[in-house]
This record gives structure tokens, sequence and C-alpha cells, in this order.
């Protein structure tokens, strides 16, 4: 109970005292911004499944990448775009359900990726896991710099392609009327996860990734209904998150990255349960 | 928004709301215990001290030397016998060091320690970025896999390996100590040490015990090339190499001489009382040595082999002349994954050999071992401690102890 009998020393003194602290709140707020914000989205046109396909599906790129001895990133890029396009033949050329080409290929990337860690370059596994998941304690300036970078790409894609992802997600007739391209406002969005997958999971893990994807705009449309307002409420939930995870795992000497993706799913059920008990006198739950 | 109020409507819910309220309760009851168990998870697996390991701690005083493993934490320890210094241990004993993730804790304990020691060459493959962030930040860190001969995994860590294919990096003279171990005498024994200490000038040659000089043989063999960047090199330099060291006694005694040289120079203990914890710990080694030799004894020549669960244990086998014919899961790491075709080789292996026993480990599951035991029929399946010491109680739970009941427990199995 020490965050309340001493609230300066459990709150504020790690960051102050710790220079690793700051540099994992820097990392997890700009992951946050990035995230969020296309999250949002995510969240909104029902594709949360296709951002957890992604941020898995991102794994067998990195290994052969490291394996070839190619940039990770682009190969987490490669692996990316295949997937998107492998869902999309799939959907566009059987009577499949979305979710089903999804799960196919996600499994497929996912089992691939155990291959080719399991196979003839067995003995360099170690080096190649290092790789595939992401660190939050081991945060270094450069993981910030690009970071920084990537939120500042989809705040950019996500504030000029607002209307496009607007009328895509309410009123794909319109779209059309008005030549705002819904296919390509797609494709669009599509580039924006796979930008915030990639650049993220390599310094936040991919369990973090994808919670953060869907946990902090889910929490936010419990309590407000405007798509710009949940944008914002997203990022302020986020950040929230990542603070109450980073101090929990240093206090209580918990997994770093799993205790932020839980700290944010945690964050969620709270909101849940006190719109759920403000709203209990209409005996309604609003959901969305 | 208007589209948005429709799908409002068309997802309401009833809240009688219990259900709901209870999970989170739930959820939350479970968050709590699992932060309280972990609290005291970061085990003291305590410098043997007169006085207690709690009120040294609150003294603020003694330096801590942190360790990942409770392997390398007991071998630390003995070199702190006079208690100059807290062992604090990073991995909780029962993990596999293969996929530990850090806490943020454990990140401030890196940068606090005086010294914190790590096997290296991969083996706390999670820990990896954090380890060297930490460093960048100023932690002091030393991988004891950069100290010591190391054996790689050239071939891919397939089924036929002989523990005589030397790989390249070793020096011709580790031939010898898979079949002579015992008849070792202080005669063969060259001038050596010199090779460890070149990053630590400022070190008095007082460090040179004479009783030094009789288990460094073959360190005259290394060349400084290979060592120099020692500091740099992390595991970079040594992809593909076994990172299982601490299955043999002898490279134990390598790393404890260049654990106790950083020990003295980042100023946790004094040359002259951690010689006395070296030499101790030396003559202990040696007696371990000597022990698990005449126990092997017992091992006819033809049972001298090995089936393990990831390949964990070559070190083992060149030490004491085993053959390590196959490994259930065939890689250094345990994050792999094995397939059927390669568990049937296996089998036909095992059947072919007439090989007893399958070793599986204690932090990792045996599934797969106890399946192939069936797929064979008349084989045994054993679990060892590997990565990990055992618990209180268990008989590994330091060095010595460990190295004693897998001895025992491989020795049981193969006679």
């Amino acid at each position: 109970m020490e965050f309340i009998t001493d609230p300066l020393n459990w709150w504020v003194e790690p960051f102050a005292v710790n220079g690793f602290m700051r540099n994992a709140l820097y990392a997890g707020l700009l992951v946050v911004i990035t995230t969020s914000l296309v999250g949002t989205w995510v969240v909104l046109q029902g594709m949360s499944f296709l951002g957890d396909a992604l941020a898995h599906g991102v794994l067998p790129g990195i290994a052969v990448a490291y394996i070839v001895g190619i940039n990770t990133t682009i190969g987490a890029f490669v692996a990316a775009l295949v997937m998107v396009l492998g869902i999309n033949m799939i959907r566009r050329h059987s009577l499949l359900a979305d979710d089903t080409s999804i799960g196919l290929l996600f499994v497929g990337f996912l089992a691939l990726t155990v291959v080719i860690m399991s196979s003839a370059s067995g003995a360099y596994t170690g080096d190649l896991t290092r790789f595939l998941f992401g660190s939050i304690s081991g945060v270094d300036t450069g993981d910030l710099r690009r970071q920084a970078l990537a939120a500042c790409f989809s705040v950019v894609g996500v504030f000029v392609f607002y209307r496009a992802f607007l009328v895509m997600t309410f009123d794909r007739a319109q779209a059309h009327v008005l030549g705002l391209r819904p296919r390509l406002a797609h494709a669009l969005l599509l580039v924006l996860l796979s930008t915030s997958i990639v650049s993220s999971f390599e310094v936040v893990g991919n369990l973090l990734v994808f919670a953060f994807l869907v946990a902090p705009p889910a929490t936010a449309m419990l309590l407000v209904k405007n798509v710009k307002h949940i944008m914002v409420v997203a990022t302020l939930v986020g950040a929230a998150a990542t603070f109450l995870g980073l101090l929990v795992s240093y206090h209580y000497d918990t997994a770093a990255g799993a205790t932020m993706a839980l700290s944010s799913v945690v964050c969620f059920l709270v909101v849940f349960m006190a719109v759920a008990a403000t709203r209990a006198g209409n005996g309604i739950i609003n959901i969305r | 928004m208007k589209a948005l109020a429709q799908t409002e409507n068309s997802n309401k819910l009833r809240s009688r709301g219990v259900a709901p309220l209870t999970a989170i309760v739930l959820v939350f009851a479970l968050l709590m215990a699992a932060c309280s168990n972990s609290n005291d998870s970061s085990t003291e697996v305590g410098a043997q001290t007169p006085t207690s390991a709690a009120s040294q701690s609150t003294s603020g005083e003694t330096p801590v030397v942190l360790v990942s493993t409770g392997i390398w934490s007991s071998v630390v320890s003995s070199l702190l016998c006079n208690g100059e210094a807290n062992v604090e241990t990073i991995i909780p004993v029962g993990s596999d060091p293969h996929s530990y993730e850090p806490s943020l804790r454990d990140r401030e304990r890196m940068e606090n320690a005086s010294l914190v020691v790590v096997n290296g060459l991969n083996l706390e493959e999670r820990l990896f970025d954090t380890l060297e962030a930490a460093e960048g930040a100023g932690a002091s860190v030393l991988r004891v896999g950069d100290h010591v001969d190391v054996l790689s995994y050239e071939d891919g860590g397939h089924a036929h390996d002989h523990a005589e294919e030397a790989p390249a990096e070793e020096a011709p003279a580790e031939d010898a100590h898979d079949h002579d171990h015992a008849e070792e005498t202080p005669a063969e024994e060259a001038p050596a040490e010199d090779a460890h200490d070149h990053d630590h000038a400022e070190e008095a040659p007082a460090e040179e015990a004479p009783a030094e000089d009789a288990h460094d043989h073959d360190h005259a063999e290394e060349t400084p090339a290979e060592e120099t960047p020692a500091e740099d090199a992390h595991a970079h330099d040594h992809s593909g190499a076994d990172p299982h060291i601490w299955f043999d006694p002898h490279r134990v005694e390598q790393a404890a001489v260049a654990i106790q040289q950083r020990l003295v120079s980042s100023g946790v203990v004094d040359a002259a009382s951690s010689e006395t914890c070296l030499n101790e710990f030396s003559n202990a080694l040696d007696a371990l040595d000597a022990e698990i030799a005449s126990q092997v004894e017992q091992v006819p020549q033809a049972n001298r082999k090995l089936v393990t669960n990831h390949d964990a244990l070559r070190y083992f086998a060149n030490r004491y002349g085993f053959e390590v014919i196959g490994a259930v899961i065939p890689s250094p790491s345990t994050m792999a994954e094995t397939n059927p075709a390669q568990l049937a080789a296996l089998a036909e292996i095992i059947e072919h050999e007439g090989v007893p026993a399958i070793f599986a480990e204690t932090q990792h599951s045996s599934n797969d071992a106890e399946a192939l035991a069936n797929e064979v029929g008349d084989v045994a399946v054993v679990t060892l401690y590997t990565g990990s010491l055992g618990p209180a109680g268990s008989g590994a739970e330091d060095y010595l102890g460990f190295m004693r009941t897998n001895t025992n427990l491989i020795v049981d199995a193969l006679s």
C-alpha cells in the first residue's frame, strides 16, 4: 500500500532517479501516440484481429532478414506487406470470411517463424530471439528517435486522411460519391498500421504493441463518442497504462512488457466497471 | 455519427452486472497475488556470512554483486566466502534462463550493482537488450563466456556429434581432457593465467597464487587476439558457441579466476582475502572434478552416451568422455522446437545404441522426451538440473551439489 502511504516515493521517485525509467516512459508514450491514433481506426473498423495477426506476422520477416543479413526493419515490412496482400487475395478470390483468411495467414506466419528458428541455423536462435522480442527495459536513444519518427508519421497520416478514414468507416457508399476511394483509404490505413507495428515492436515487443493498439481505443470508446475525442482519450488512457505498468514492474519486480500490456487491459476493465456502475440505473451498458 | 449511434443500439448489453464485476475483482486479486509472490522471487543466495543478509542490506554499505542464474550466483558466493558482498540472482530458481523476461527492477539492480555477472554466449536471450542498455548507462558487466574456452555448434547441433571432434577454436590440448583428466599432473602445466590478465593491468601478481597454476594448463594456448576485445565482444564473437559452460568444473574454474579478478578490480573485495576464497573454491572444484571422474568410471565405456532434452550437456560430455548422440530439441536454446523426423531418427539411434536413459530437465517440459521414451520402449526418462539450481532440499541448491546430483543421476541411469 506504499502507493497511498508514500505517494511521492512510489509514483515519482523511480522516474526522477533512474534514466532508464524515463527512457522506458518516453518510449512507451511514443508507442502509445502511434498505436492509439492508428488503433482507434483499427477498433472502429473491427480490424483488431488483423492487428494481432500483423503484430505476429512480421516475425518471420525479421527472422529471415536476420539470417540473410539484411536490415530487420525491412524484413518486418516485407512480411507485413506479404501478409496483407495474401489476406486480400484470399478474401477476394474466395467466399471465406475475413477472419478466416486473416487466421490462415496468422497461423501460417507464426508457424513459419518457429520453423525458421528451429531449422538448421538453430545455433543462432539466441541472437534471433533478441530480435524477435523487444525490451522496454533496454530502450536507448536510437530506439527513441525511431519511435518519435513513427509517432510523427502516424500523427500526420491520421490527420491528413482523417476524412477519408471517417467516411470509409461509417459510410462506404458516400465515400464513393465524394470521390474518397475507400479501397485506397483502407490500403493507407494498412500502411499506417504496419508502420506502427514494425516501429514499435522491436522496442516494446509484439504483445505490448497489440495491447496498445486495441485496449486504449476500446477504453476510450466506453467514455466518448466523437472519433477525435476517442483518439485523444485513447492516447491519455494509453499514457496512464504505460505509467502504471512501468511502476508496477519496477515496484513489484514483474516482467516489464507483459506488465504494461496487462495494465492497459486492466485500465479497460476498470473503466468498463465504472461505466457499468454509473449506468446500472438504466440497466444498459454502452459498449460503443 | 449516426452510424455510431446505430451500432450503439445494436450492441446493448444487459447489465445484471454481477458477472463482469466478479471477473474484475478476480483479476485484481490474481494480479495482487502474483505481485506479492514475485516480490521475493529474487533470491539472495546468501554469501555465507556471519551476519544475516537482511541486516547487511539495511546497512546500505555492503556492495551487491548481481548474477543472472543461480548457478553462477553460487560460484560468485563461493568467491566471496568472507561475505564481502551480497550476491543477488536475477533469474529465479526453476526458471529457464533462455526465456526469462526482466522487470524494470532488474534493470535498476543492474545499474546499482557493483558488478553484474552473466553467463553470456546468448544464454540469457531475453536479458540481452536490457543488459546492453544498462552497460551503456554505466553498469559493469562480466560475461563469463568471454573468459572460458568455448565449444561451438559448428555442425548445427545435429545428432551424430562426437566429443572428439574438437571445434576449430579449441586448443589441441583439449582432447587430452576427455580421457586423462584423472591423471593430470602439475608437470604438464604451462605458466598460464596471463591470457586473462590483459584487461586488468593493475592487478598485482600477488593473485597468482602457486595453487592456481595447477588448474590452468590450457590457458596458455589462448591467443591474446581472441581475448583482447573481451569487454566489447559481448556474445557476437561467439555466435554458435555453446553457452552451457558450467557443466565442466574445469571451465568453471577458469570462470572463477576471471570473476575473482573482476571482483577485485571493481573494488568489491581485496585481492588477498578473495585469493583465499578462490583457492578454497578451486580445491573444491578439483575434488568435484576427481569425484565425478571416478564416478563416471562406474559407467561401462559402451554406455557413455547421452541423449539430452535440449543440447546442454556437451561440456560435461567433453570433459568426462561421454558422447552426446542426440538431443530431443537439437538446439542450444530451449526456445526451438523439435520435429517428428528428428525424433524418429533419434529413436532409431537410441534403439541402435541401446541407450538406457534420456535426460530431461527440470525447467522444461519433458513431454517430448517421454514420447520418445515410449516410442523406443525400455528407456528411462531421468530429469536433470540443467539451467537452474534445484529448490531447497533437492541436493542441488549450490553449484557443487548441482553437479554431484546430476552426476549421480547420470551414473545411476547409465550403469
